[in-house]
């Protein structure tokens, strides 16, 4: 068919672009796997370096034995009531604990990881903060990953 | 949504739990799970072990059902907070 408009033209009106499929199997069985948390919530260890509200790509390596009560939120992205409150709301690492002393997952992995999601600088995430944070996984010999976001 | 992606490349695979299955979806998540809950609260409500347990076992149950990419899998947990 031949264009019957200027040829390059573009819409002005940006949409979003939904990337290429990327898709793991899951062969092992529940019961055989060390279950990792990831979330975008903001979550961080007490001790550890706040999150800049302003923007941050950088992410906080938790401790799988890290009690709840040590570990905080640092989000403007959306409304930390709830998670105040209660942590496992986001990051649900009490109720994970519970699945493995029942049997039903093998362990709650060595490491789980917190950044703060919702944007910021994309690039980063994408080149960066994405790939080591999976390297950090591998590392600890995660079998799956539960993340909260969005 | 990008670091699931990124996780998911390096081999491990992953299931998200969301609060807003369209954006996510939208953003190429390969498995999602999502309760009724609003944004800061995906995995139900506060101090609820109840329903909290209960989306964590169908999330990570959903590694074995979810069978190709990119399936939301609803799930009948139900929590409205109070602003």
């Amino acid at each position: 068919m031949k264009l019957t408009v200027v040829e390059g033209l573009q819409s002005e009106i940006y949409v979003p672009i939904t990337p290429p499929p990327v898709y793991t199997p899951f062969t092992k069985q529940l019961k055989d796997c060390s279950v990792a948390l990831v979330s975008a919530a903001g979550i961080h260890m007490k001790s550890q370096k706040p999150f800049n509200l302003a923007g941050d790509f950088t992410f906080r390596e938790i401790p799988g034995d890290t009690p709840s009560s040590e570990l905080m939120v640092t989000h403007g992205g959306y409304d930390n009531t709830d998670v105040n409150k209660d942590i496992n709301c986001m990051f649900p690492i009490d109720r994970l604990r519970e699945l493995a002393k029942e049997g039903f997952i093998k362990a709650v992995a060595p490491v789980h990881v917190g950044f703060m999601g919702g944007g910021g600088n994309v690039k980063k995430f994408q080149e960066e903060t994405g790939p080591q944070i999976a390297e950090v996984l591998k590392r600890e010999g995660v079998d799956a990953v539960v993340l909260t976001a969005g | 949504m990008i670091v699931q992606r990124a996780i998911e490349n390096i081999g491990i695979p992953t299931v998200l739990i969301a609060a807003l299955p369209p954006v996510a979806k939208q953003q190429g998540s390969p498995r999602i799970v999502a309760p009724m809950v609003p944004m800061g609260a995906n995995v139900g409500e506060p101090n609820n072990k109840v329903m909290q347990t209960a989306i964590l076992k169908d999330a990570l149950n959903a590694l074995v059902t979810i069978d190709t990419y990119g399936k939301v899998v609803n799930l009948p947990y139900e929590y409205k907070a109070k602003i």
